[in-house]
């Protein structure tokens, strides 16, 4: 690699010192950070690209507001959020070290006012004995009612992450799901020699990487493989992997979730590279994996230390340090201090010496003559410091110096502007635990390991606390081959690179306070994205808190959207001090998914505005639409609400309209939407008398009947008419929202209550358009459609016949003699094809008759007329008795509901039963969910005695109706009763009467 | 009387291609599904089936199609099937035969020992054909589609996004699955595939 005096850029980005092997630095990529004009190379993330121009200052702490840097170089960065873009694609709470850069990028810093290097609110960190652990609980307890309008607006203000875009996201998301033999989550050594052995055998193989880049760990150590850069065995490697046709290798595919059967969320983050993504690409996918195999090799992410002052910026991970040096030639300062209790993070002393800075000084918290510190100091000429610690960092917006304390408690302050530290590696098993498993404390690595696996996993490498290059390379492959074998591919191992042998010699440092609860200058932070301090673990101890999920949840540790990465193990040691307890003792929180955060935008998919849900359309939708009808959502399907013609001025003069002229002449009405259920087989009667309440067996082919079904626990469940088209085939109409319920419930009952009955049923629901006609004129309009050998006079097709016919000149219908409306009426069935045609010809031939269609809204104040119960009756809450068809219930045959329907409760004479309601005065409205009150009784829930389930403008009574239940209803006719709306805060006096409003002989619907 | 009413197919839009990948309606002359009755009812549909149309109904979720190409039978779960007669098939002779009398051949040889109902107008199929098909369905269909797992012949009883559909793979040369789907959610499904196909939300 070459200094910094080599480097052609090294003008415009003084800290680009090296040749990064994941960085084109023949190309320039122009970018701002808060107005500031920056550049960078292709490679470089937002963190590297800062760094480069020496910049670490990139944000203010959630609480505290205090100046942060940049901490890591990966997706555990608690500190570095900002605000990515512009507009409708402005993203808050990006972590800069993830940022892909892309040329024209705008990104800003947050939780900052009025600008980030001079801040308001810092001034909370003065407060901090307030703010500190509990404070939510503590301070913001009373007035309750301050908590919605002052404090949250407040906290709100004062915590700010960012904002999130005004527009609606412009992109365009996706979902999917795809399957796989083995699934390989990360692709450093181990999940890269996983991948090559799994793949050799020709299983299908999917390699999922959330870098940018496949690599782990080989991009950003200065290590060799076979005597070359690892970088160059990477992409050997994937060379490989890309020749294998059933091997996908998947980059900025991050696995966030475990879940049951083998099934993984992966988030592909696919052009969030790209200032705009691509014509017809998708922003970003959700993939769900379903693969037989997971071999998870996710590597570790390195612990900060605790001592005071650890969040200046400037301090950062010994590994992270490496990182910005090896794989994007940028160094983070000139003067470092290495701060460490392993091996590894020596390695950081070397690699900046490497590159020109200096490395200020050695601190290794081992004791003397163990450990490689003294050869490592020696050789990068920096004074070495065994068995000491950083007691405090001096520098608010940037590290100017540290306070050395040597073994023997002498200080010594040595400047500099980069701390690299290191407290070793945590194995990043997020994924090994979703499914409840707590992982295992390994004393001798000073870390959690997984424990019991989810089915068909297994771990590797670091993610297995297996640090040396060698031993990952070599548990990978077998672990991809043993996987590949398990699906019945076998193969021989790959050849493995050389690696060199790496030491590590962990000793815990957890912090470097000499009490947690003493902890008194300086803050040393254990949670940076939460301002989580070591002196708040002591204080949620001390109050009380000792167990690991008290402690989380009162002080807010881990629950930051970095979810603890790099501070709950801290946290846990220092709880453990205090609690003196050892660390395995203490436990640990469960890691929940997402292991990183996922858009919603993404859940969502194509799935969003119109197309949240599906739509379902009737046959005459078409025709409807060109008619100018209005149009409602009746569970998915579209349904004409009404059809206003010109010159009318309010939707209830429409409705108004169509009520008349079903009275008065005819209309029409599609109502394909109900249930059709077509049952067949010798015991098709037989499972009829079961599931409904009344009486099958004597229906005459020919006719049809009103069943009412219960559910087993006795309340009224779904009401239709079935028609008895043959010996042993009927056909079921059931209400539109309950028509796939009712489906299942028949299937449950013919598989699981009586598997021996011989009978079958499929759904026409979309075989047939269904419509209805209704009026006085029907028959005379019908007699139009109907083919003339049909004789449709009341005596040869009276009320609820049901028959084949043809219509139209042959065409094959089933017209059926049923009224909802009360007036004389049929529906008429014809193929859904010619649903539109048949809509057609009603309007031609009912033209002399003063035809009209008519929508849901007129079908429901006919129904109301009349009394029928509707959705709103049977709400699941009401029995037979309360819709007075107590009558119908048989006592010669059993049925689903028959035992549960007795209950003392629910044949209660004083139950709420179903009236007709009329307000004394015509014009008060009536409406559907006001309750009903004896007159002059409070408003009170002890004086309810039922309430209104459907009300209406009855054009025909000429005054507002309503359909209710009243306690000992039936009873009460000509009583007048008080009507209470709270909602409008009305009441209105109606008198109760039967429910049947219109013909309550019956003598229209048998005219 | 008057003239016969016409028929209006499911959705209005035109068939699409994008990418390299078409879809469009495939329409159905007649469709019916067959429920075996309990008993002996099953083995004799089986055999009643084989006699008339000279093809064993599958057991698993496959499809088999008779030798003259008019009619194919999928399975769609114990005991039931169901019988399509595509408008465009053409038997040996090459003259298109729509599939008319599907029921009435059905009827008589096997209307004693199953359930038979219309599903002509129930069900509408699409037709997605062209390279990727596979990768576009898996943008809606939880299944594995992979040409290991899914073949031509296979079908799939399952959801596109929200949407309940019968998948059958046609041919691998060029991919070409069919979806078959309640004519109430059509458009629905043809919008949804759309987007699947390019991207754009509309």
């Amino acid at each position: 690699m070459s200094g910094a005096a080599s480097h052609p850029k090294a003008g415009a980005q003084p800290m680009r010192v090296a040749n990064g092997n994941a960085v084109d630095t023949s190309r320039t990529l122009h970018f701002t950070f808060d107005g500031r004009r920056l550049s960078g190379h292709p490679g470089d993330t937002l963190a590297s690209a800062l760094l480069a121009h020496g910049i670490h200052l990139a944000g203010r702490s959630f609480k505290y507001h205090r100046p942060r840097g940049i901490l890591s170089a990966g997706p555990e960065e608690p500190n570095a959020l900002v605000e990515l873009r512009d507009g409708a694609r402005r993203e808050p709470n990006t972590r800069a070290t993830v940022a892909e850069l892309f040329d024209g990028l705008v990104a800003r810093s947050q939780n900052r006012w009025p600008s980030l290097a001079f801040d308001a609110l810092g001034m909370n960190g003065l407060l901090s004995s307030v703010l500190g652990a509990g404070f939510y609980y503590k301070t913001f307890m009373w007035p309750a009612s301050f908590w919605e309008k002052v404090y949250e607006p407040a906290i709100r203000r004062a915590a700010g992450l960012g904002r999130a875009a005004d527009e609606a996201d412009p992109d365009h998301y996706e979902k999917a799901t795809t399957f796989c033999d083995v699934l390989v989550v990360g692709s450093g050594p181990a999940g890269l020699a996983a991948a090559l052995a799994a793949g050799r055998a020709g299983a299908r193989v999917i390699l999922c990487e959330e870098d940018s880049l496949p690599g782990g760990r080989l991009r950003a150590e200065h290590m060799t493989l076979d005597g070359a850069p690892a970088a160059d065995w990477v992409a050997k490697a994937c060379q490989a992997l890309a020749a294998m046709p059933e091997v996908t290798v998947m980059t900025r595919a991050c696995v966030f979730g475990t879940y049951d059967g083998g099934t993984y969320g992966v988030l592909e983050r696919v052009a969030d590279h790209k200032p705009v993504p691509a014509e017809g690409e998708a922003r970003q996918r959700l993939w769900r994996i379903v693969a037989r195999r997971c071999v998870v090799a996710t590597g570790a992410i390195e612990r900060p230390v605790v001592f005071p002052n650890n969040d200046r910026p400037g301090v950062m991970l010994a590994g992270a340090v490496r990182t910005y040096v090896n794989r994007f030639g940028v160094a983070p300062g000139r003067r470092a201090v290495v701060y460490t209790c392993n091996d590894d993070g020596l390695r950081t002393a070397r690699d900046l010496a490497r590159v020109g800075v200096k490395v200020a000084a050695i601190v290794d918290s081992r004791p003397e003559g163990t450990g490689a510190g003294a050869q490592v100091a020696r050789d990068c000429g920096a004074p070495f410091f065994a068995g000491a610690s950083l007691a405090d960092v001096y520098g608010s917006k940037g590290v100017k110096s540290v306070l050395v304390r040597d073994h023997a408690g002498q200080a010594h302050n040595i400047a500099c502007d980069l701390v690299a530290m290191s407290g070793g590696w945590s194995p990043n098993i997020a994924l090994t635990t979703h499914q409840g498993a707590r992982p295992d404390y390994r004393e001798d690595i000073c870390a959690f390991v997984p424990s019991a696996l989810p089915p068909g996993m297994v771990v590797v490498g670091a993610a297995a606390g297996v640090f040396d290059t060698a031993e990952a390379l070599g548990q990978g492959a077998q672990a991809g081959q043993a996987a590949a074998a398990l699906c019945g591919f076998e193969t021989a191992l790959p050849d493995l690179p050389r690696a060199e042998p790496a030491s590590y010699g962990i000793q815990a440092l957890f912090h470097a306070l000499k009490g947690v609860a003493a902890a008194k200058k300086g803050k040393a932070f254990v949670d940076f994205q939460n301002d989580v301090t070591a002196r708040d673990i002591g204080l949620a101890a001390h109050e009380g808190f000792v167990s690991v999920e008290h402690l989380k949840r009162y002080t807010t540790l881990g629950m930051a959207t970095d979810q603890g990465k790099t501070s709950n193990v801290n946290a846990l040691a220092l709880l453990a001090e205090v609690s003196e307890r050892s660390i395995a003792q203490t436990g640990t929180t469960l890691i929940r998914p997402p292991t990183q955060p996922v858009a919603i935008g993404a859940l969502a998919g194509a799935h969003r505005g119109p197309h949240f849900k599906p739509e379902r359309l009737p046959p005459t939708h078409q025709w409807a639409m060109a008619q100018g009808a209005v149009f409602t959502a009746n569970g998915l399907w579209q349904r004409a609400q009404w059809y206003p013609r010109a010159g009318e001025q309010t939707w209830q003069e429409t409705v108004n309209r169509e009520v008349r002229t079903v009275r008065e002449a005819v209309g029409f009405c599609d109502v394909t939407t109900l249930g059709k259920i077509d049952i067949q087989g010798p015991d098709a009667a037989e499972f009829l008398e079961r599931v409904y309440v009344n009486a099958w067996k004597k229906l005459p082919v020919g006719r049809a009947r009103y069943g009412l079904m219960l559910r087993e626990d006795g309340f009224a469940y779904d009401d239709g008419t079935t028609a008895r088209l043959g010996e042993n085939h009927y056909v079921m109409t059931t209400t539109t929202a309950n028509a796939g319920g009712v489906m299942a419930h028949l299937e449950f009952c013919h598989q699981w209550l009586w598997p021996e009955m011989d009978v079958q049923f499929i759904s026409v629901t979309d075989e047939w358009a269904q419509i209805a006609v209704a009026g006085p004129k029907s028959r005379d309009v019908l007699r139009q459609i109907v083919d003339p050998e049909y004789d449709l006079s009341n005596e040869a097709f009276g009320y609820m016949a049901a028959r084949s016919v043809t219509v139209c000149g042959g065409q094959e219908a089933r017209l059926f003699r049923l009224s909802f409306s009360g007036e004389l009426a049929y529906e008429l069935a014809v193929p859904a094809r010619y649903g539109a045609a048949l809509a057609e010809r009603l309007m031609q031939m009912g033209a002399p008759y003063g035809i009209a269609p008519y929508g849901t809204e007129a079908l429901g104040v006919l129904r109301i007329e009349k009394g029928h119960p509707a959705g709103p009756e049977l709400n699941g809450q009401t029995t037979a008795h309360d819709l007075g068809m107590g009558r119908m219930l048989s006592t010669r045959k059993d049925f689903i509901g028959r035992v549960m329907a007795q209950r003392p409760a629910l044949t209660d004479p004083a139950r709420p039963t179903l009236v007709g309601l009329q307000p004394l005065c015509a014009t008060d409205t009536l409406a559907a969910g006001a309750h009903l009150l004896p007159q002059g009784a409070l408003a009170t829930a002890a004086a309810d005695q039922g309430w209104i389930s459907s009300a209406a403008w009855s054009p025909t009574v000429g005054s507002w109706i309503a359909l209710g239940f009243l306690a000992n209803g039936a009873t009460r006719l000509g009583e007048v009763v008080a009507v209470h709306n709270p909602l409008a805060g009305t009441v209105v006096n109606a008198r109760v009467v039967s429910p049947v409003f219109v013909d309550p002989e019956g003598e229209r619907l048998h005219g | 009387m008057a003239d016969k009413l016409h028929a209006t197919a499911p959705i209005g839009a035109e068939a699409i291609s994008a990418n390299g990948l078409r879809l469009a309606l495939a329409p159905l002359a007649e469709a019916a599904s067959l429920g075996a009755f309990a008993g002996s009812g099953r083995a004799e549909l089986l055999a009643c089936v084989r006699a008339e149309f000279g093809v064993d109904l599958p057991q698993t979720p496959k499809a088999v199609t008779t030798a003259d190409g008019l009619v194919t039978f999928l399975w769609c779960g114990p005991s039931q099937w169901l019988a399509l007669a595509p408008a465009e098939a053409s038997g040996p002779s090459g003259a298109s035969s729509g599939g008319q009398g599907l029921m009435a051949r059905l009827r008589a040889s096997c209307g004693a020992v199953c359930a038979l109902s219309a599903q002509g107008d129930s069900r509408t199929a699409l037709r997605l054909s062209g390279p990727g098909t596979r990768a576009v369905l898996s943008r809606l269909v939880p299944v594995d589609l992979h040409p290991r797992a899914f073949r031509a012949g296979d079908v799939a009883l399952t959801l596109a996004g929200h949407i309940p559909v019968i998948v059958r793979h046609l041919d691998d040369q060029p991919e070409a699955c069919e979806l078959l789907v309640f004519r109430s959610f059509a458009a629905s499904l043809f919008h949804d595939l759309h987007v699947a196909m390019t991207g754009h939300t509309s």
